[in-house]
């Protein structure tokens, strides 16, 4: 069903192994609510994969599944599967997880708050073994290093765009083969999406980590990831290299903003569009 | 036809419908002639043994009305305004304390007056300390409370040790509008007057505009001050008018009892109000009721089940006498930990879900 | 003069063992946010595991503390056990009522395994009084101060600079967050129990040495161990301390100059100025919350 791009491969592109797949996952909340109902991806290694849709699509919930944290919020997996390098890690503890190389960047950032950024960071590495702790926190500091001026505050004084720049800083310090990002760009001013952005970007050069991220901000999003899929309600409705959906029709009046010529088309007029053609039924 | 309501003025009336209205008469019918049958062990000349009604005596069942009423004032404040309390057995100390110095001590005032004069004392109190909690929060509230329990007893202690003797503070006075409360059954229609006023006083403020602030505060505290609520004035109020019933019914406990010496205020009184409203359910009149009822007729109902038991083992009969206060607090604690664990709606909830089933079937899911 | 350094030394006595009982609350409250009311009748159990170990089994004395000791570790997972974590998630009176009745359960349970009357136990530690300069000062009162000082440099370290302190410090901040970070939340939550019925164990066996009196009124002197972690602050570790320190000088302060009944009021009452002009606590740290 997915095609990877196969534009850019060798050394520093995207391979053909999948690091992460996820097998028809079906996503139950309260033994009521059918949150996903059969996702398929897959998520090459070294590549960078986006997730777009719109509110309630299922986007979260897709994350919270990889990353093990559905039983905090009262879901449950109820049939499908997820595979990292191969392993089936459905129902996995999350703990064991970042063990295995998993890390995520979680919606609305959550950031220890009464902790300073330094403390915070420290948590991130809590699976690490010994070594190499102080490096990956120089790390973090060469990458935002307006968190390294503001390492002993209180992570809770800090700025939208700083508290997003400690999340992702404490992810990276476990030293993750897979980033989950969700909804990065959540409440953030546009330069401070820029400059998170640009960040990320240089982690995906120097580390050749594996990303998949979650968003609402489709323009940014297709501008990031080399492969994205649309979910809506559910169920991955289209999917493609970045290039071929931004230029997408459908994509550009639901998500973009932007009729067949480029203008911009209202809202309203998109919503009446979308009635009329359904892409589920 | 009985099970909803089809129209607004039926949906604000107290008794909605007719089935409600034959049930209403029923039970006023069963509580009139409630004092004979426990006075006597007997319905309509039909004797039986004390083991039917559960050992219970009279007095259990006055001092149940006293810990409604009690316990409906502490509902009001934590369970539909949100602000937990440990102050009921200070307010009851401090109701004692101006009710033995109007009624007995410096003035013999009609007891009504007395009554009243207490609760006003209740009020003030209960006002001044809702103030803080406007800064206070939680388990900050909860201290305080604690605080003000420690405080009060001691200053009732003070009292007691001055102006009277190791016997504790008397109350002799005992008649309230030209009745002699003498005996346990006139004392008994005298506290289910006041129940049921009581009960009727809280229905109605929760469906006021007062009562839907005290629950908007309870819920969400932005919210209820952006919807215009003035969020401090609701919690000073539901202070006030707590703490009135309060040290009101705490005055007329202690007249009931005929003394009453530091002991009466234990901070176990005030843990056993919190227990009463979490096991009939918070935010939740008759779940008060329920819980009031299960608080003190269990340990008369404990006793008379070990004497059934004795028929089998005397052994083990014994034992439950021996210590039939640890095995009452035992059970009352694992009660509370499955209600809060289960049914955080408390009897009430559950009495709730039962009839929703009743009234549903066959399309219970 | 003298009275009031007599006090003074009897209160320091006091308060190092409300002191422990504050410690071992405010590292299980900052570790899991559980408010736990019955951490005096941890103590109290720990006073009468002593009795059990030393005096109904017939032990050795220093065999009878280590198992004393040991069994708190035990006590504290099964605490947690039964009644914390069926009520994970919910808000904190539930909790604080569970607890509550946690400890109406447990003194229930001790009164019927140990009886109502007091059991006196003899204690093994030099009791010897010295007097410099008309104040009586008790070996015992010096061995209570300096175990409470030893527990609190210990253990203030402890959740400051190891790993796992941190880890308990995050993940009663953000659960989730701390999850998803690597912490095994769960695990950090059973010792932190541990770690806090170590501490109320230890006051009860100090406690059983000192006063030589061991019942199940005990437990009420947990009550006065709240006002002491307010006054030191809730999230303070050295506070705690400090604040039994405080409690126990004006208990026996007011015990002297005032009364016995007036103990307990004033000392509450001091809880009141405190929640009024500083209530985060002499040591503790304001709240920040994002609108």
């Amino acid at each position: 069903m997915s095609a990877v791009a196969t534009a850019q491969e060798g050394a520093s592109g995207p391979s053909t192994k999948a690091l992460l797949e996820l097998d028809n996952l079906e996503v139950l909340y309260g033994n009521v609510s059918l949150a996903l109902r059969g996702i398929s991806f897959t998520v090459p290694e070294r590549g960078v994969v986006a997730i777009l849709g719109p509110n309630g699509a299922g986007k979260t919930s897709t994350i919270r599944a990889i990353s093990g944290l559905l039983p905090i919020h009262g879901g449950s997996i109820r049939s499908g599967d997820i595979l990292l390098d191969g392993k089936s890690i459905r129902g996995a503890k999350p703990d064991k997880l970042v063990a295995t190389g998993l890390a995520q960047v979680p919606e609305g950032r959550l950031v220890f708050a009464h902790l300073s950024v330094t403390d915070n960071l420290r948590l991130g590495a809590t699976q690490r073994k010994r070594g190499g702790v102080g490096d990956s926190m120089d790390q973090v500091f060469d990458l935002f290093p307006v968190l390294k001026e503001r390492r002993k505050q209180q992570a809770g004084w800090l700025s939208g765009g700083e508290q997003q720049m400690v999340a992702i800083g404490r992810a990276l310090m476990a030293s993750p083969r897979l980033l989950l990002l969700d909804e990065v760009s959540l409440g953030l001013a546009p330069l401070a999406i820029e400059l998170i952005f640009e960040r990320l970007r240089e982690v995906r050069r120097e580390l050749g980590t594996t990303m998949l991220l979650v968003e609402q901000n489709a323009r940014v999003a297709l501008d990031f990831a080399d492969h994205g899929y649309i979910v809506e309600s559910g169920r991955v409705v289209l999917d493609g290299p970045t290039s071929e959906l931004s230029q997408n029709e459908e994509v550009q009046r639901s998500y973009l903003g932007g009729g067949a010529s480029g203008e911009r088309v209202s809202y309203a007029s998109t919503k009446r569009y979308r009635r009329r053609k359904r892409w589920l039924s | 036809m009985t099970a909803y309501t089809t129209s607004y003025g039926q949906q604000s009336r107290l008794v909605r419908t007719r089935a409600m209205a034959i049930w209403v008469v029923v039970m006023f019918a069963v509580l009139a002639y409630l004092p004979w049958v426990v006075g006597q062990r007997a319905i309509f000349g039909v004797q039986f043994t004390p083991h039917w009604l559960l050992n219970t005596s009279l007095t259990d069942v006055n001092i149940t009305l006293i810990f409604i009423v009690g316990g409906v004032a502490l509902n009001l404040l934590t369970g539909f305004t949100g602000l937990i309390s440990l102050g009921n057995a200070a307010f009851f100390a401090l109701g004692a304390m101006v009710a033995s110095a109007v009624g007995v001590k410096w003035a013999q005032l009609p007891f009504p007056l007395v009554i009243l004069i207490a609760g006003a004392a209740g009020a003030a109190v209960g006002a001044i300390v809702g103030l803080p909690s406007l800064r206070i929060r939680g388990i900050y509230l909860l201290l305080s409370t604690m605080a003000l329990h420690f405080i009060m007893v001691y200053l009732y202690t003070r009292y007691e040790y001055t102006y009277f003797g190791i016997s504790g503070v008397q109350y002799t006075y005992t008649s309230a509008f030209g009745l002699d409360l003498t005996t346990d059954i006139r004392w008994f229609y005298f506290l289910l007057i006041l129940a049921v006023i009581t009960l009727l006083l809280m229905k109605n403020l929760l469906r006021t505009r007062p009562g839907r602030a005290f629950v908007a505060v309870r819920d969400h505290e932005l919210a209820a001050a952006s919807a215009g609520i003035n969020v401090a004035r609701a919690r000073v109020t539901s202070f006030a008018v707590s703490s009135f019933i309060i040290s009101a019914i705490g005055a007329v406990y202690v007249w009931y009892l005929g003394a009453s010496t530091t002991d009466t205020f234990d901070l176990s009184i005030a843990i056993a109000f919190i227990a009463i409203i979490i096991i009939g359910g918070l935010g939740s009149l008759a779940g008060t009721v329920l819980g009031a009822i299960v608080w003190q007729l269990f340990p008369p109902a404990l006793i008379a089940v070990s004497e059934l038991a004795g028929g089998i083992s005397p052994g083990l009969q014994t034992t439950v006498n021996q210590w039939q206060g640890q095995i009452t607090h035992i059970v009352f604690g694992v009660i509370i930990l499955v209600v809060l664990v289960f049914a955080s709606t408390g009897l009430a909830g559950l009495w709730g879900k039962i009839k929703q089933a009743f009234v549903r079937w066959p399309y219970t899911s | 003069m003298t009275k009031f350094i007599q006090l003074l030394i009897s209160g320091l006595s006091l308060g190092s063992i409300y002191g422990l009982i504050a410690l071992g609350f405010v590292l299980v409250y900052k570790a899991t946010r559980v408010f736990n009311f019955a951490q005096g009748d941890l103590m109290m159990v720990g006073a009468f595991a002593l009795v059990l170990f030393d005096h109904s089994l017939g032990l050795p004395t220093w065999l009878a503390v280590v198992l004393a000791l040991a069994s708190a570790a035990a006590v504290g997972v099964a605490f947690q056990y039964v009644f914390v974590r069926p009520l994970a998630g919910q808000d904190f009176l539930p909790i604080v009522m569970a607890t509550i009745g946690a400890s109406l359960i447990i003194e229930a349970i001790v009164q019927i395994g140990f009886g109502v009357q007091d059991i006196t136990y003899q204690t093994s530690l030099p009791s010897n009084v010295w007097t410099i300069g008309g104040v009586h000062i008790a070996s015992l009162d010096v061995i209570t101060i300096g175990i409470a000082a030893f527990c609190l440099t210990v253990f203030t370290l402890f959740f400051r600079f190891t790993d796992i302190g941190l880890q308990m410090r995050g993940a009663a901040e953000n659960g989730e967050a701390a999850a998803l970070s690597g912490v095994n939340v769960r695990r950090v939550t059973v010792v932190a129990w541990i770690v806090g019925t170590l501490l109320a164990f230890i006051g009860g066996l100090v406690l059983a040495n000192t006063t030589q009196v061991v019942n199940v009124p005990l437990a009420g002197l947990g009550l006065l161990a709240f006002p002491a972690v307010v006054i030191g602050g809730l999230e303070s570790v050295p506070g705690a301390v400090l604040g039994g320190v405080v409690v126990g000088v004006l208990q026996d302060l007011g015990a002297g100059y005032i009364s016995i009944d007036a103990q307990t009021p004033l000392v509450y009452a001091a809880l009141l100025i405190m929640l009024l002009i500083r209530p985060y606590g002499l040591f503790g740290e304001k709240e920040i919350r994002r609108v």
